[in-house]
């Protein structure tokens, strides 16, 4: 078959969106392939299609449960029923039954350290294998913004002369995050394919206020006379239900979306947003995976994202529909202390490193010895990763370097929100990327932004969804 | 109906014998020989494991704004204040925790799925996110309709009149039917978020979800019972506690079964006389039909509850000294089986 008929006949769609069917036929070829594709922008039917196109089984491997079941349930919408995903969350009568049917699934999605269990590893390894695929890519990489120590373990994986193509897959790598991710995987002369970052329907804004209270003023009249649907991220939990109520209060339908909810409600707000009953989302950065709407036209940001890939995959949830959005960074002069704050605080200083060293020699169980060098869980892993492959002054080493590279990612937000050229063209730039600033709707610094498109009409107001009595709303559900 | 109310009702039926950490088992469920004795012992089973996912934080919030309210007093012990007997209120609730201990939620995540399966297919939409993502929940579903022969439409026609009926047949009041049926998403209509009903209901988010809870209860008790109900009935499979002794005890109430005595079973198993009088207890709480006449009689346990309401407690050193011909597993067996009807 064509691969535009497969496109047709398993997707529904017409074309391949830029840069697609480059990616597949180098995989089809037996290559490797790098494809850095900005989110939203259809990096997973890279895999998805070829699969049909290959005998053999798909295995990939995703950091991050949430994002791998949403992709399973994706494959699922689209009638794929030879699909499985293995992760710590199935109980082990569930894993065991996955590991014994192993050969009957197309595509296996698997977290790194279930990837790395000898045992899953083997039965892995004697399975039919079409190519690999590794899901975001960049955080096998400590220049990534959020570096997995697990995902280096993956290292070992690929060395074999003999193995399935690898497809790397990340929608944010500069040129250092793309050197690792190649060295790391042991990707043999890849095709790199790099969609541009900038994202010309998305319009950005930065805003200078003087406090939190100002923030919340502007947020308000924002809301009341532009149109949503759109996303506000905050800095918390706690502030996201704050905020929505103060919204909800205002009669916008909003709702708070945090990891803190239950699945249940999550899944509804999540319905319920997709479907345009709720307009506006306040959310923590839990919130993004997995939603498939197209139709977001605005992205607010009332707090400082702690890295220029965060900002950009967050925007970048707006506008999917190629349609205009606009992107609105709220900022306040103390935001980079307290975003400094955030981020140190799950980095060992020198001091915690050689402490939990020491304890660690003195046979101190992990987390005892975690627990008094006062190291959270993401330090300690990271610790452990460490002192497994360096001495312990080299680790001291390593983390410095990092803690260098989460100080020059907050340096280059620092310099987002303060810069007076072009933000659309600074905003790239930390990509490695160059772009022209646009000749409209570009940005608050180029001042040609016309947002009457964003006004409110006057007549869509008040629309609240009336409620059902129980039985007509039973009766309208099942019929 | 409050969380607060639910406390005070449970810190009332243990006047006063029992800290606040004990509460916070129960309603948890915790399965310790303490827990599993205090809820039989004090007549609080509807309450057991009510609220697994209740935090420590939570709980001791909700202790600190009683305490301030005045409604009850900490000593250790947990006393209820005259204030706090006046706000207990006397509504009745219909909980029976004991019998699904956290099970009703998956009868819950199986319902509104099979709602948004049939509401969609209905639709002719087969292309929909589940609202429920967890594995074991979407395989039931899958299993249940693959057993099923008639269309979907008809099915999602029979499944609304079982909704219906077991709704206005289980006494649900009709704000629980708002509630229950409120939750359910399915075509073009996604179900209420906790928050979104608690501003239209104009309640707290805690008392919906208490009443919620309530209401599965409620229905899973009724389908209990009224087995016409096929489609609700088959959703509600395994959603009850099917073995409430634990495995050693059942061991001990198959011997018991073939004649062996308490001592018998004790050198046979080759355990302690008192764990297999455990057991005992552990039967006589968890067995309607438990031959208790074989260990006391009527006039004995005429006698203890006589003291246990003159005395107005239930502690066994205070009833042994009253009663000191009657050994401590006869005086547990008498508290557990409860005073004769008359
Ligand atoms: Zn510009």
């Amino acid at each position: 078959m064509e691969l535009q008929e497969v496109l047709y006949q398993k997707f529904g769609y017409e074309s391949f969106r830029p840069g697609q069917q480059e990616v597949i036929t180098e995989l089809l070829a037996g290559r490797d392939a790098v494809a850095i594709f900005p989110t939203g922008m259809g990096k997973s039917l890279c895999y998805q299609l070829p699969a049909y196109m290959l005998d053999g089984t798909v295995v990939i491997i995703s950091p991050l449960v949430a994002l791998m079941e949403d992709q399973v349930a994706n494959l699922r919408k689209h009638k794929e029923k030879r699909v499985v995903a293995i992760n710590s969350f199935l109980s082990r009568q569930e894993k065991e039954l996955a590991l014994s049917t192993l050969a009957q699934y197309k595509f296996i999605f698997l977290s790194p350290e279930m990837m790395m269990q000898p045992s899953v590893r083997q039965l892995v390894q004697q399975l039919h294998i079409a190519f690999f695929v590794v899901d975001e890519a960049h955080c096998i990489s400590e220049w990534g913004f959020d570096f997995r120590p697990d995902y280096l373990r993956l290292k070992e994986l690929f060395s074999d002369i003999e193995r399935a193509p690898v497809l790397a897959l990340t929608a944010t790598a500069n040129d250092k995050v793309v050197e690792d991710i190649i060295t790391y995987l042991h990707m043999r002369n890849p095709h790199i394919e790099r969609q541009p970052m900038d994202r010309p329907a998305i319009s950005y804004s930065v805003m200078h206020l003087n406090n939190e209270l100002a923030k919340t003023e502007w947020i308000i009249k924002r809301l009341a006379t532009t149109i949503g649907p759109g996303v506000i991220y905050v800095a918390s939990r706690k502030r996201a239900d704050e905020l929505s109520a103060i919204i909800r209060e205002r009669g916008i339908p909003t709702a708070s979306y945090h990891g803190g909810k239950e699945q249940d409600e999550r899944s509804i707000i999540q319905q319920q947003f997709v479907q345009g009953e709720l307009e506006w989302i306040c959310a923590t950065n839990a919130f993004g995976m997995g939603i498939h709407k197209d139709d977001i036209r605005q992205i607010i940001h009332e707090h400082l994202p702690a890295t220029p890939s965060a900002y950009i995959q967050e925007v970048g949830r707006a506008g999917r529909d190629g349609e205009k959005a606009a992107a609105t960074l709220l900022y306040s002069e103390r935001d980079i202390q307290k975003v400094k704050f955030i981020v140190y605080e799950d980095l060992p200083d020198e001091q915690q490193i050689l402490y939990y060293h020491s304890l660690l020699q003195s046979r101190t169980p992990c987390q005892l010895a975690a627990e008094q060098a006062g190291l959270s869980e993401v330090a300690s892993r990271l610790l452990d990763y460490y002192l497994e492959q360096y001495d312990v002054e080299n680790v001291v080493r390593q983390i410095q370097q990092i803690y260098q590279v989460k100080e020059k990612q907050i340096a280059e937000m620092e310099s987002y929100v303060k810069s007076d050229s072009c933000l659309r063209e600074k905003l790239v730039q930390f990509f490695g990327e160059n772009t022209l600033p646009a000749e409209t709707d570009c940005c608050s610094n180029c001042q040609n932004l016309d947002e009457d498109w964003l006004i409110k009409s006057e007549i869509s107001t008040e629309r609240e969804v009336e409620a059902l009595q129980w039985r007509d709303r039973l009766l309208q559900l099942l019929g | 109906m409050s969380f607060d109310s639910i406390l005070l009702t449970i810190f009332q039926r243990l006047h006063g014998e029992r800290s606040a950490q004990g509460v916070y088992h129960i309603l948890r469920g915790k399965k310790s020989g303490q827990t599993l004795q205090d809820v039989e012992y004090y007549q609080v089973k509807s309450y057991y494991a009510l609220l697994p996912h209740l935090t420590a934080s939570e709980f001791q919030q909700a202790l600190e704004r009683m305490q301030a309210d005045d409604l009850i007093y900490i000593n250790e012990l947990v006393y209820v204040t005259a204030k706090g007997q006046m706000a207990t209120g006397s509504e009745m609730w219909r909980f029976n925790g004991w019998n699904y201990r956290g099970l009703e939620r998956e009868f819950a995540r199986r319902l509104a799925l099979l709602v948004q399966t049939l509401s969609n297919l209905r639709s002719g939409e087969t292309m929909f996110m589940p609202i429920q993502k967890e594995l074991p929940t979407q395989q039931f579903i899958k299993g249940f309709l693959r057993n099923q022969s008639s269309s979907m439409i008809s099915l999602s026609t029979s499944l609304r009149k079982e909704l219906e009926y077991v709704f206005t047949h289980s006494s649900l009041s009709d704000l629980q039917c708002t509630i229950v049926s409120g939750r359910l998403t399915g075509y073009k209509l996604t179900g209420s978020t906790w928050e979104q009903m608690a501003d239209r209901l104009n309640m707290s988010v805690k008392t919906i979800q208490l009443y919620y809870l309530e209401a599965l209860h409620m229905l899973l008790d009724y389908l209990q019972h009224h087995p016409n109900l096929p489609l609700l009935s088959e959703l509600a499979i395994g959603c009850r506690v099917d073995t409430y002794l634990t495995q050693s005890a059942e061991r001990t109430q198959k011997l018991f079964e073939r004649g062996y005595s308490v001592e018998q079973i004790a050198s046979l198993r080759n355990l302690k006389l008192s764990t297999i009088e455990d057991h005992f207890i552990e039967m006589a709480a968890n067995m309607e039909s438990f031959p208790y006449k074989e260990f006391i009689t009527e006039e004995q346990r005429d006698t203890v509850w006589r003291h246990v309401e003159q005395l107005q407690t239930k502690r066994l050193r205070l009833l042994k000294q009253q009663c000191p011909e009657l050994s401590y597993f006869q005086l547990r067996l008498i508290i557990i089986i409860g005073r004769r009807e008359s």
